[in-house]
Order: C-alpha cells, then structure tokens, then sequence
C-alpha cells in the first residue's frame, strides 16, 4: 500500500510537534523515521496509525483520505517500545485478539495463530501469559500480533530498544528479513542512527518536527544536505571545524584558526567557495583520518581522550581549540598525552555554510 | 545450603519483646470483641464473665418482631407474575424496535439493533427475567415490615447502592482525570481531596435543605429526598466518591497508554478497549474500592442517623442506637448480639477478600501474571 503524507502538522496547545511534514512512501517500501527523542517521529507515527487526529495535512493511504477514519479501519499493524501486551490474555489470546474482533470464527483464528507463532518461533509458548515470557519473547508475540491480521501497513515504534544489544541484532536481522519476504509496507520510528541504516529502504529524518530529509541510507551517509544529517548519521559521528579556504599554486587548502591547514579537492573547495562566505564548516568522518606514522604530517596535537570500542580505538586529538576525533588500531597503543600526527583524506570532504546549515555541495 | 540459622536464646529480648509488645497494645481489642461474643450468648456479663448462663435469648429479635401476614408463598407468586410482565414488555418491545431499526445507516441505530438483537436470545431473556424477579421481591419487602430484617435489607440497599454507584462513576471520572488533559483538571483533582479531607459533620446543616429540596421534586423526590434510603445512599456516596475517583485515577495512571492503543489499532471499538482490556486489567482495584464502599456503606451510622426518622427507614447503626436510651434500662446483651449479627458480613469480605482489599494500598493492576 502506498501512503502519502501531505503538510502534516500536529499541535499540541502552542508546541508544534509536527511541522508540515510530506513523504510519499512507495508500496511495499521500508522507510524508518529518524531522529533525536522528542522531535516528533512517534507523533507522526500515531497520526498515521489513527490514534492522534492531524491539527492540518493529509494522509493518504494508496489516494484515499484516512484523516477521519478511526483507527480500527486503517487495518494497520503496530508493534510498541513497551510491547504493550494485554496482561491478563496468554499469547495466544493475545495474537488472536485482533482476528476475533474481526469476527473471525475460533477455527480460523487458531489456524492463523499458530501459523504466525510458529514462523516467529513462539509456537510453544503460546499457553503462557506476557508475565512469563523473556523480553524477546514478548516482543516475537507482540510483532506477530501485529502480523497475524495481514495489515496492510506495519508501524514499528522504536520496538527494539528495550531489549539488550544481542538480542537487538538478532532480531533487527529478523524483521527486515520478515519485512521482505512479505513485502507489507513498513514504517520503523527509531533514534538509533545504526538501525534505520542497516534496515530501511528510505529514512526519512527528523529534527524538531520538520523532515530534514528523506534519502537512502547511502545518499545520507554521502551526501548529506544539512549539517543536522551529517552530525546524526554515522557513527561515531562526523568531526566539523569552522575553516576558511584559501588557494595557492592551484590547489585549495582548508584553514582552522587553531592552526588545522589540509589540502581539499579542488572540486568541492569551488562549491565552497562559490556562496563567497568568509568561513564554511567543514565536515570529515573519523574513518577518513589515519595517524601519519611517518611524522611528516604538519597536523598535530595531543591526544586528549582514548576510547577502546573493541575493533578499535576512539581517540579526540586537541589541534589548538579543534577536537579530532578518529578510529585508531588498538595494536597501537596510543596514550594519553602522546603527541601524534594526522592524515586527512578529504575525497569525502564536506562543507556547510554555517548561517544555515545547509550543505554547500548537495541540494 | 544446609546452614545453622543462629538464634538468639529465649530469654534474649530480641526473642520475645515484639510479641509482648504486640499482645499488650492487641489486648483492649481482644477484650473488647472477646466480651461481644460472651455477652451475646449470656444472660448477663460481669466483666468477661458470664453470669446465670448461656442463652440464645439475646439473639430473638431475628425472629421476634415480624410483622404478621407475611405470606412467603404471595409474595414469590406475584413477584414472579411481575417479573414475566415486565420481561415479556422489555422483549417484545426490544424485537419492535430491532425490526423499526432494519436498514438503518446511523451509527447509533446500528448500536441500538445490536443492542436489542442481543436481548432476543434465551440466555439474556432468562437474565432479565432473573433480575426483573429479584427486583420485584426486594421491593415488594421493602415496604414490608418485618422487624430486624427490614432494616438489614435498609443496610444492604444502601450499601448495595452505594457500592454499584461510587464504582460507577469512580472509574469513569478516574479514567478522565487519568488519560484527558481538560481545563479544570488539577483543581479539580486537589478539590476532590479537600473534600474528601471534610468533616462530614459540617455538612449536615446544608445537606439536609439539599435533601428536603430533592423531597419537594415529584417523582425523583420519592426516591432521593429526605427520609429515604435514596438520599441517605446518595449523600453518603458524595463522601465517598474523592476517595474513589484518586483510587481510579491511580490504577488507571499504571496502565500504560500504548496498551489502549494497541488495542484501538488490533481493530477494538472504544468501548471495546474499555470493556476487554481495561476493565479486566482494573479488576483488582474495582473489587477493592467495592469491597471499601461496602463496608463503609454497611456501617455508616452519621448520614442515616441525621437523615432519617422511624424505623421504617433506618438502618442497622441506627436501630443499634434507638435501642439505647437515656430513661429505659438498656439490656446490654442484646445489643452486643445485634452488634455481633452487623459484623458477620464485614468479617465475610475480610476472609474472603483480603487479597483485593490489599491491593488498594499495592497500588495498581498487578494483572501481568
């Protein structure tokens, strides 16, 4: 099913939560709604699920209107952070709840049940009341709850939060997996920047109520138009320096007034200076900076932070008042206070005019 | 683990100092309920002591008093006459309006056809002619007068009434106060509970004009005006309900709201989420507010006391305190039986019920498992 949001808004009192908001979704698309907590995803998600009524705009569920249509006819599916299973129905009354207020006679309902169950993998618990299921059975139950009735649109509210950081990769692996294999349109609210990469088709992000932008993962990561997206996506996030850029002999360099001086392509430096703005933020990724063992390297300071996540080390080298931040081998060993020297590919270099905070090579 | 608990010896005052304690401040209680029972069997007490023996003399008003002519065999005969009357009306004028209903579009009327459609089956036909048979007996007793019997039905009609109202309009007022934000919410709320905080005994000055107001209204006046069961009922029910609507509002306020609208969006009306999913995870804390209003209900004495005259309304506090009379010897032993004969269906829901009453004080639905 495809659905268009069109200039939807949501007040509440004087707060606008959201703020003319247009996404058109295609069918059978994963789209996850991104963004810091409290700008206004979950909102938008509960307006097209039917529980708030828009305060202006449209939703459109493949070109029909569905402002007014309560809730029960939307025939969507909607898994919650808090699962929010019914606590005095076992799982299975719980999955059979939707089917039996459809009408569905009992044979039928315990037909599609255990079908449902056994695809997730919860056909033997379904005797046990929520109460006495583990996290990630109760949120299996829930998800199929959500399923059993066929929707036509799933809504996914940030379902995975709740559960620890194993169990989360095991079953983000499982509902994109679900999701493609019966291609019912999705819609996943999350504030974790890893999962709505690694699981959704389009991310649509948003900050402070307003769409900021809706792209693949790929482009987001690329070419990000704000530097809001740039900041937000990628982990660990992206390091931005206030620089002016000056050319000599040909070739542009980028100047920190802490004393940050890298050469940038010629291309992307055009488009910087191009707008005629005096200072431009530039934005470089972590994993585009190596440690310049030779020494050479002119960029330098002390090593103000080491972080070890494993794979790596995340370690903020202080250049003046920039702070670095880059991924270093463990094998390494790099100490506090250690003086190193910093490489810079800048091929993905990129800048944001600092009034704005719109990109300045992408639109 | 087979480890030696390590306990202090006997005579250690961690070993017996919280029981003396517990059995010296328990005593006058002990003493006082110990007496109740001897003195309800007993000619005469002196101290806890019995004196000239056991009797069940003292326990006569239970069968003393009736009124003469009261034909049991009548009395269902009719009633049940009554009952059949008013279950044929109700049917028959439930299939009219289901067949005038054919067709219609409006939601209302497709909820009203339901709603008659589904008295045309045996099961709820039978359960309005039960309760139709059950109201007519009850009223055709209440104006009976049988001695100490009408005043205990007089008790459990107020009591009754009392429980199915402040549950009623609790849970409904607890719900808005829970889940809405309207204008006038938190003053609301704070002046519910200085309500509740309210000497009841200032009150009954301006009461009694509301009640003789109400008296003065036809109809509705029979019912809820001064020297009825009504008015006593629904004045006692303003007392209790501050107390209801915060109990409510608590227990509503521990569901989460992402389990009403799961259920909005698995395809429930909303009177299907209330009715299938709220009210059964409030089940723990209706049958406890009931169980409260109840017995409150059951034992109040300043209310009926203030707001009844004769006997014909009074309830048992208040014939428990006729009995008692400044010029007249008092005979001490019946009043300890009748006390007694008060106090059985309060020690009923203390035996039976505990595990609700409890949860008033755990505070929410503990429905999860």
């Amino acid at each position: 099913m495809e659905v268009v949001l069109r200039n939807l808004t949501k007040k509440f009192g004087q707060v606008v939560a959201v703020d003319h908001i247009n996404l058109e979704i295609r069918s059978g698309e994963f789209v996850a709604f991104l963004g810091p907590s409290g700008c206004g995803k979950t909102t938008t998600l509960l307006m097209v699920a039917g529980i708030y009524k828009p305060t202006e705009g449209e939703i459109l569920f493949d070109g029909r209107l569905m402002n007014k249509v309560p809730p029960q006819q939307r025939n969507v599916g909607m898994v919650f952070q808090s699962y929010a299973l019914y606590p005095h129905m076992t799982a299975f009354q719980n999955m059979a709840f939707p089917l039996k207020l459809a009408g569905m006679s009992q044979m039928m309902q315990a037909e599609r049940v255990k079908r449902v169950a056994d695809m997730m993998g919860i056909g033997h618990l379904l005797d046990r009341k929520p109460g006495e299921l583990s996290g990630g059975q109760q949120q299996r139950v829930a998800l199929g709850r959500a399923l059993v009735k066929e929707p036509d649109l799933l809504l996914f509210d940030e379902p995975l939060s709740n559960l620890d950081a194993r169990l989360r990769l095991v079953m983000r692996g499982e509902i994109k997996r679900l999701q493609h294999e019966l291609g019912i349109t999705s819609i996943y609210v999350t504030h974790d920047q890893v999962e709505a990469m690694t699981m959704a088709d389009r991310i649509a992000v948003i900050n402070e109520g307003k769409l900021q932008a809706f792209d693949t993962p790929d482009d987001l990561y690329d070419r990000p138009k704000t530097l809001f997206i740039a900041g937000f996506v990628g982990n660990p996030p992206m390091n931005f320096f206030t620089v002016s850029i000056r050319r000599e002999n040909g070739d542009y360099f980028a100047e920190s007034e802490g004393g940050l001086r890298v050469k940038v392509p010629s291309e992307r430096a055009e488009k910087a200076l191009a707008g005629g703005l005096e200072q431009v933020i530039m934005g470089i990724r972590p994993e585009d900076i190596q440690m310049d063992e030779s020494g050479t390297s002119e960029n330098k300071g002390p090593v103000f932070s080491v972080e070890p996540l494993g794979r790596d080390d995340l370690i903020d080298v202080h250049i003046g008042p920039d702070s670095v931040f880059l991924l270093v081998d463990p094998l390494k060993r790099v100490r506090l206070d250690d003086i190193v020297h910093l490489e810079f590919d800048t091929a993905k270099v990129q800048f944001f005019d600092p009034e704005t905070g719109k990109s300045l090579l992408w639109t | 683990m087979d480890e030696e608990v390590v306990r202090a010896p006997w005579y250690h005052p961690g070993r017996w100092l919280p029981y003396l304690f517990l059995v010296i401040t328990l005593l006058p209680v002990f003493v006082g309920y110990s007496w109740l029972i001897i003195a309800s069997f007993s000619r005469e007490t002196r101290g806890l002591t019995p004196i000239g023996g056991f009797t069940l003399r003292n326990w006569a008003f239970l069968w003393e008093d009736i009124g003469t002519g009261v034909d049991l065999w009548a009395l269902s005969r009719q009633s049940f006459i009554d009952a059949a009357h008013v279950t044929f009306l109700l049917i028959s004028l439930a299939a009219l309006i289901n067949l005038l209903l054919s067709g219609t579009e409006s939601r209302f009327g497709i909820a009203l056809a339901k709603l008659t459609k589904s008295l045309q089956n045996v099961r709820a036909a039978f359960t309005v002619a039960v309760l139709a048979f059950v109201i007519a007996v009850v009223s055709k007793l209440s104006v009976m007068d049988l001695g100490i019997w009408s005043t205990l039905l007089n008790t459990f009609l107020i009591a009754l009434y009392m429980t199915v109202t402040v549950v009623l309009i609790s849970s409904m007022a607890g719900y808005a106060l829970s889940r809405m934000n309207f204008p006038g919410r938190k003053p609301f709320l704070s002046l519910t509970l200085v309500l509740h905080g309210f000497p009841a005994v200032t009150l009954l000055i301006p009461i009694f004009y509301v009640l003789k107001f109400l008296g003065s209204i036809p109809v509705l006046g029979d019912a809820v005006g001064f020297n009825t069961l009504g008015g006593v009922a629904l004045v006692m029910v303003s007392f209790q309900l501050p107390l209801g609507v915060w109990l409510m509002k608590g227990f509503f306020d521990s569901i989460p709201w992402d389990v009403e609208r799961s259920a909005l969006v698995d395809g429930a009306t909303y009177f299907q989420t209330w009715q299938q999913i709220l009210m059964p995870m409030l089940r723990p804390g209706l049958m406890a507010l009931g169980i409260f209003s109840f017995i409150s209900g059951w034992g109040a004495f300043l209310i009926p006391t203030t707001f009844t005259i004769g006997t014909k309304t009074a309830n048992l506090p208040v014939y428990l305190n006729s009995l008692i009379s400044d010029t007249a010897p008092v005979n001490w032993n019946t009043i300890a039986a009748i006390g007694l004969f008060q106090m059985v269906p309060v020690l009923f829901f203390f035996f039976f019920a505990q595990e609700y009453l409890l949860s008033i004080f755990a505070g929410g639905s503990k429905g999860a498992s």
